[in-house]
């Protein structure tokens, strides 16, 4: 893997193929080669982490950013409970969230003398995963014991919010106060749509099934992110937060440990951060016109990332999801919804998924999301029997394989979508941080495109965005100041 | 839509102590409900009420249709476990689809509480029950309710 970026190591997990299946990954195929996130938008900021300082990095600005905050409710005797989601444990190897995690803990038993602070994980659709990740970064050990993974499915409770009842988990609230450990990685833009996006887990990862449903099925693509809003500022909820702690992410990393009491102005402080880097990027990405995708990490379809991006904001690319003039987005639980039995659209302003992906690879990925639309929707090539048959094993997906071909090998489905696509152009999704593995004229393709991005978003598209969230213009100024210092 | 059930599963990827297991059929059995044998304008009506289209996937996991769901209600089925084992819906993530097939059951008259017999909490409020004031508040910060009503409402004029 010469001139390539690493790809996320294979996980040993219920939810993927065991890793010795994994014959070959994407980066090591011959005419691969990167691009990082700074080379193609050198304003994006350098993260601290991955960096030269490692971990210490996250440990360190955790702390000075906890410094800021007050944990005074918080009394000897009391106990409480960070709040965590599966996703942050996929961010770059998912070592500088759990080290956030564990500083976190220990800050508020040093500060405030409680001795019972324990963790409580969310999941999406992959019941065990978060306590795969409990193993994995030792944070059992790091708790005494005291964590637990929860799922939408677990015991619980109403919550009495200002638009009515919804449910959240008892195992996130049994303890006199919480705090909210997260981040702001775009990740599922065609849900959250940049509204409130750093609240969204108090309607997933720490609610019941009825309160997660109706946000994917009784609201609309730019509503539904109200429903976390709601339970956050329920009277229930406020006489239990205490404070939030994030990583603030970029495509290119970590560049932050952000913490705060006020999680309604933290969000609006990092929205700003997220428009613009994130913003520049998929505004670059969108001067792709042909490629084919390889999928290859340990993450279901949609949520595979690179260059800080997961595939649904690429397949996402034919409109612009942070403009909220557009209502569907070419993916999304609404979107899928609406096709009938023969693929036709039952609501004509449906937008497509990118035209620009013309197949997509699929060499390894984790079961336990539906994922059948993209296989429905782009022709897609399963690499190996091992992988078909974890698709196929997969009760969210029993129909994935019947929409796709299988090969033997990687090199043999490239050759392939190479020949009936007629385009060299290859973009890998494999988890690489910083930046992407690809095809040389892909790569050539970006480099030319470059110019003019920064103007386009930082005149145009930015200032839209913000008006259209009510993000008002000193917000936009005070971050303008503060990114142009790093 | 037909559709094989391969397992039985979000047991076994709950069960604290690991106790259950999936074992893989050695034929492939399905399930499915044929909407087409029921009166289509009923299913419509229901269907309508909740603001659902009948053609509208509800299980994205085994891609049930809403008109399936309500079939089985005129089968027969009372619960949400009933349509699970009428239908396959609800047979994969488990998560969902539920709030739709609450709201489908009750429409038709068989409202959904946490009984004994399931564990289901009930339905919560949607999009269509918000109240105008608390809409207004929250508009400028870029929620659009009431253009998404809209937006969803237009699949009850496709062909």
């Amino acid at each position: 893997m010469g001139n390539t970026l690493k790809p996320a190591a294979p996980n040993k997990s219920q939810y993927c193929i065991a890793p010795e299946l994994l014959k070959m990954r994407a980066a090591e195929l011959p005419g691969m080669t990167s691009l990082t996130i700074r080379e193609l938008i050198p304003s994006i900021p350098k993260p601290i982490f991955p960096s030269e300082r490692g971990i210490e990095a996250i440990r360190q600005a955790t702390r000075d950013s906890l410094d800021g905050v007050d944990m005074t409710k918080i009394k000897p005797g009391d106990s409480v409970n960070i709040l965590a989601s599966h996703h942050g444990f996929t961010l770059y190897g998912g070592t500088a969230y759990a080290e956030m995690i564990k500083v976190t803990r220990d800050v508020i038993m040093e500060r405030t003398g409680s001795k019972d602070v324990r963790l409580r994980a969310g999941v999406g659709l992959r019941f065990r995963e978060t306590e795969e990740y409990i193993k994995k970064f030792g944070l059992d050990e790091h708790f005494e014991g005291k964590t637990m993974g929860m799922t939408p499915i677990d015991e619980g409770f109403p919550i009495k919010t200002e638009f009515g009842t919804l449910f959240g988990l008892k195992r996130a609230y049994d303890a006199t106060w919480v705090i909210h450990a997260h981040n702001n990685d775009l990740r599922e833009l065609h849900n959250h749509r940049m509204l409130n996006r750093i609240i969204k887990p108090f309607a997933m990862s720490y609610a019941r099934m009825e309160t997660r449903s109706t946000y994917h099925q009784n609201f609309g693509p730019r509503s539904s992110n109200i429903i976390p809003r709601a339970i956050f500022t329920s009277d229930f909820v406020q006489s239990k937060f205490v404070f939030s702690v994030m990583l603030n992410v970029a495509p290119s990393g970590i560049i932050e440990v952000n913490a705060n009491n006020d999680l309604l102005k933290q969000d609006d402080y990092m929205a700003v951060d997220t428009l613009r880097s994130y913003g520049k990027l998929l505004t670059l990405l969108e001067h792709i016109d042909k490629c084919n995708v390889i999928v290859d990490g340990p993450m279901p379809i949609g949520y595979m990332r690179a260059g800080g991006i997961v595939y649904d904001n690429f397949a996402g690319l034919s409109v612009d999801e942070f403009d909220l003039d557009q209502g569907f987005p070419p993916f999304s639980r609404y979107t899928e919804m609406y096709f009938d039995e023969l693929g036709h659209r039952l609501i004509e302003q449906l937008p497509p998924l990118n035209p620009a992906v013309k197949w997509m690879i699929n060499n390894y990925c984790m079961s336990g999301l539906p994922c059948t639309f993209f296989s429905q929707h782009v022709p897609t090539v399963v690499v190996g029997r091992a992988m078909a048959n974890h698709l196929n094993a997969d009760p969210q997906n029993p129909q994935y394989m019947k929409y796709a071909v299988t090969t033997e090998g990687l090199q043999e489905a490239v050759d392939f979508v190479t020949r009936v696509s007629g385009t060299p152009n290859i973009l890998v999704f494999d988890g690489a941080a910083n930046g992407f593995n690809m095809t040389e004229p892909l790569a050539d393709l970006l480099r030319s495109k470059g110019s003019g991005i920064e103007e386009k978003v930082e005149g145009e598209l930015l200032p839209k965005w913000c008006r259209q969230r009510g993000l008002s213009d000193q917000v936009l100024k005070d971050k303008k100041v503060k990114v142009s210092r790093q | 839509m037909r559709r094989t059930a391969h397992f039985h599963i979000r047991g076994m990827d709950r069960c604290p102590v690991m106790a259950i297991t999936i074992e893989p059929l050695q034929e492939p059995y399905t399930v499915a409900v044929d909407a087409s044998q029921f009166a289509q304008d009923e299913i419509m009506r229901i269907c309508k009420k909740v603001h659902i289209h009948p053609k509208q996937i509800i299980c994205y996991c085994n891609v049930t249709r809403a008109e399936e769901v309500v079939a089985a209600i005129l089968k027969g089925a009372k619960t949400p476990e009933d349509i699970s084992l009428m239908t396959g819906a609800r047979t994969g993530c488990a998560v969902l689809c539920i709030q739709s097939i609450v709201k489908l059951l009750e429409a038709s008259g068989f409202p959904v509480t946490l009984g004994d017999t399931h564990q289901t909490y009930g339905k919560t409020f949607t999009l269509w029950d918000l109240d105008p004031q608390l809409k207004k508040k929250y508009e400028p910060r870029g929620f659009h309710f009431d253009d998404d009503i809209k937006l969803i409402e237009t699949v009850f004029k496709s062909k």
